[in-house]
């Protein structure tokens, strides 16, 4: 009985039983084994904000060198464009939006010219991109005459690198401006009614708001692409205050004399004249022609009259004192906006580069211009020897 | 071999103290030790199984949290102030106690649990002469002291008025007790050879001879047995079915939060330390070096041993056993219960039980 009981299968397959679980033990223990050991090949995570995973670069559709899969975002090289208006028309959702502005006959404003040598016919204040509308249908890229609007990554990546973080923490943070037009600009092209459009609609907003109950005074920040020249959008963008504006001149029923009228305005207004000049001046040159009557020179002078005692007894109201504020600024002494802060990161050396943010975050408080910032910054840098040629020519190009 | 109460209260007697005050005070400084000792061992071991963990499955782990900015590294070995922030955390939740449940008792049963935990290492060597109490019974008092936790699982399963805490409750004593068995018979080979109970003794007969786990082929698997079921004890996986987390929510502990679930989390990393201790001490020659492994080479020759060296052959064996129970933890899936048991009572009592007789023989035969 006694062999019988120890060859029994049961027997059998009790010990086969442990030697298999021993044996699957050791192997289930050596694979682990070599996933551990081999963490240097096998280690699949990728760390997302410190690496980045690069977008795959594939290509479907019909002529696959051409057509861009890898559309991450619209991109506008704002210096090549001319103001056309085919990529709004292109646009199926209406996301993007420009508005332009012509110079009238006579005035001798540069708009420059593209890379392709075109000769620009009109400045672009407004060209903003509403990235939360599109649809990335790629439409708009294709009828543009200056290839300066185009998807960025994929085969674009010699253009612009892939950027595909953009998310933000509001809507309006989808909104991207390219324009790089200054008031500067405009004044001088004679967008006097564009700017007053807008200063319009920034009064209705404002009032809008008010009466909706919204306390935050802060107007709609954009996220600014260009950052060399801030467009002004908002309150602080509209007009010099005055009681005297181009809309008076606009009531003139001759357009010989009103055009003129309005040409010699905007001179005044470039030469810093204040009303009561402006006036004179106006007068002074519309005598001549045809159409000039003695009621329109005492409707003009009583602009002049209203002008001054308007502009003393002005109670403002809360709002409006606001934009006033705003608005009575810069004008009379050129507006040089601070170059911003993003420009020293082309500096590769961090030392230079720490010091640099230093210097303009401390000159930023101070209101410093251009020109003293970067003076600054070259004591600094001098002080601490590490000035040399390079820098002083990219502190002098950052002045500009 | 001395006990460091006894040394504690030798040093304080020019100073004329009382006998019980100076007891309560050498009794308090190895208390608060031994807490230091287990929570700085639970905060390294979570951050090292972390690791570990994600290394065998192809992860990183935490890399981000780091103390006061340095993160210990990039590629990685990052985030090492990841268990500080962890038991930050644990330290200011909110500590819940259900409606239904029973108060007294569900307070009570995580400090049982801590307290088998903090009782287990009076007997437990740090290294030659160096332990807080030394017992001519000593493995026996460790055996019992660390058996004790297992009334604090059930308190903390009966109190918790769930079913998930039930179950696990009694699923753990089930296989706790049942692992005793082959534990004690293991732990009674070494016993048996040396004919002491005292853990001096047992390391001292290591030395002169050669360390158990190469005594016999019997001591071999004795001390495989004695591995596993210790792992079976502190409830980690693969013997993690009171937890089961995939079953019973989190077992035992399905209904504590905050402060009394630290201090089970603790517990369990203090009977993962005491368990690798334990073995090293009885299979792997405890403080002795690896040169004394067969006692071959000339006492001149053994300048890696002594006190200090001790610490850090007994850490170096336990920590690397602690390992092997990560290793087992991220390898293997969990058991079901009936193959638990079938495990216990059918592999391992039988072969505990042959080992004590074959070893009985070898004795008899060799010695």
């Amino acid at each position: 009985m006694g062999a019988n009981f120890f060859m029994s299968d049961n027997i059998i397959s009790y010990f086969n039983n442990i030697s298999n679980g021993i044996k699957s033990l050791i192997s289930g223990l050596s694979l682990t084994w070599e996933h551990m050991v081999n963490k240097e090949e096998r280690v699949a995570t990728l760390q997302y904000p410190h690496e980045k995973f690069p977008v795959p670069e594939k290509n479907i559709g019909f002529e696959q060198s051409e057509y861009n899969v890898i559309r991450s975002r619209l991109h506008v090289d704002i210096d090549d464009c001319i103001g056309c208006l085919q990529c709004e028309r292109a646009c199926p959702v209406d996301c993007i939006k420009i508005d332009t502005i012509k110079p009238p006959k006579g005035n001798e404003f540069e708009c420059g010219t593209t890379s392709n040598d075109t000769k620009k016919k009109m400045i672009v204040p407004r060209f903003t991109i509403d990235m939360s509308e599109c649809m990335y249908c790629n439409l708009c890229v294709y009828p543009c005459p200056e290839e300066c609007i185009y998807m960025v990554g994929g085969p674009n990546e010699s253009k612009h690198e892939i950027d595909y973080e953009f998310s933000q923490y509001k809507r309006d943070g989808m909104i991207f401006e390219f324009s790089n037009v200054t008031k500067e600009d405009i004044v001088n092209i004679g967008g006097e009614s564009y700017l007053e459009q807008k200063k319009m609609k920034q009064e209705k907003v404002i009032e809008g708001e008010r009466l909706l109950g919204i306390k935050e005074k802060a107007p709609l920040k954009k996220v600014i692409i260009n950052p060399v020249s801030v467009v002004p959008t908002t309150a602080t963008a509209v007009q010099q205050v005055s009681n005297f504006s181009p809309k008076s001149l606009s009531e003139i029923e001759d357009p010989v004399i009103r055009g003129t009228a309005k040409k010699i305005f905007m001179a005044s207004k470039k030469a810093g004249d204040d009303d009561n000049t402006k006036i004179d001046k106006i007068i002074e040159g519309i005598k001549e022609l045809d159409g000039f009557t003695a009621e329109l020179e005492q409707k003009l002078l009583s602009l002049k009259m209203t002008a001054a005692p308007e502009v003393v007894a002005a109670v403002p109201t809360l709002d409006s004192a606001i934009i006033e504020e705003n608005e009575t600024a810069p004008i009379s002494k050129p507006i040089l906006e601070l170059f911003s802060i993003k420009k020293i990161n082309d500096i590769e050396d961090p030392i230079v580069r720490g010091t640099l943010k230093k210097v303009y975050m401390a000159g930023k408080k101070e209101k410093l211009l251009n020109q003293e910032m970067v003076d600054k910054m070259k004591n600094e840098l001098e002080s601490k020897k590490l000035l040399d040629q390079t820098l002083i020519k990219f502190l002098e190009m950052l002045g500009k | 071999m001395t006990s460091s109460i006894d040394t504690l209260l030798l040093s304080f007697s020019p100073l004329n103290l009382p006998y019980s005050v100076a007891v309560v005070i050498s009794i308090l400084i190895n208390g608060v030790f031994i807490f230091l000792l287990m929570a700085l061992f639970a905060t390294v071991a979570v951050y090292f199984e972390r690791k570990v963990s994600a290394f065998m499955q192809d992860r990183l782990g935490p890399m981000e949290a780091g103390i006061f900015g340095f993160k210990g590294g990039k590629k990685f070995w990052g985030g090492i102030g990841q268990t500080i922030a962890d038991a930050i955390k644990l330290l200011t939740t909110e500590d819940i106690l259900p409606n239904d449940a029973d108060k007294k008792l569900m307070i009570i049963a995580p400090f049982i649990i801590f307290m088998g935990a903090l009782l287990t290492f009076i007997g437990i060597p740090f290294s030659d002469g160096i332990i807080i109490s030394n017992f001519n019974i000593g493995v026996f008092y460790v055996m019992a002291m660390s058996s004790v936790g297992v009334i604090g699982i059930i308190l903390a399963g009966w109190a918790s008025n769930n079913k998930w805490s039930l179950y696990g409750a009694m699923r753990s004593a089930a296989q706790i007790i049942s692992y005793e068995i082959p534990l004690g018979l293991s732990i009674l080979l070494p016993v048996l050879v040396v004919g002491s109970l005292e853990i001096g003794d047992i390391v001292g007969w290591q030395a002169q001879h050669r360390w158990f786990i190469f005594h016999s082929p019997f001591m071999f698997i004795a001390f495989f047995i004695f591995f596993v079921s210790g792992l079976a004890e502190t409830n980690r996986t693969p013997f993690d079915i009171p937890e089961a987390e995939s079953e019973l929510v989190a077992g035992w502990m399905t209904e504590y939060s905050g402060f009394r679930w630290a201090i089970f989390f603790l517990s369990e990393y203090a009977n993962m330390l005491i368990v690798s201790i334990i073995s090293s001490v009885l299979f792997l020659g405890g403080w002795l070096s690896p040169m004394r492994i067969f006692n071959i080479f000339p006492q001149s020759w053994l300048f890696f041993d002594g006190v200090v060296w001790g610490i850090f052959w007994l850490f170096t064996k336990a920590l690397f056993l602690v390992f092997v129970m990560m290793w087992f933890r991220w390898t293997f899936p969990r058991l079901r219960v009936d193959q638990l048991m079938h495990l216990c009572w059918k592999v391992f009592i039988p072969f505990a039980l042959a080992n004590l007789f074959f070893v009985s023989i070898w004795e008899l035969i060799f010695s």
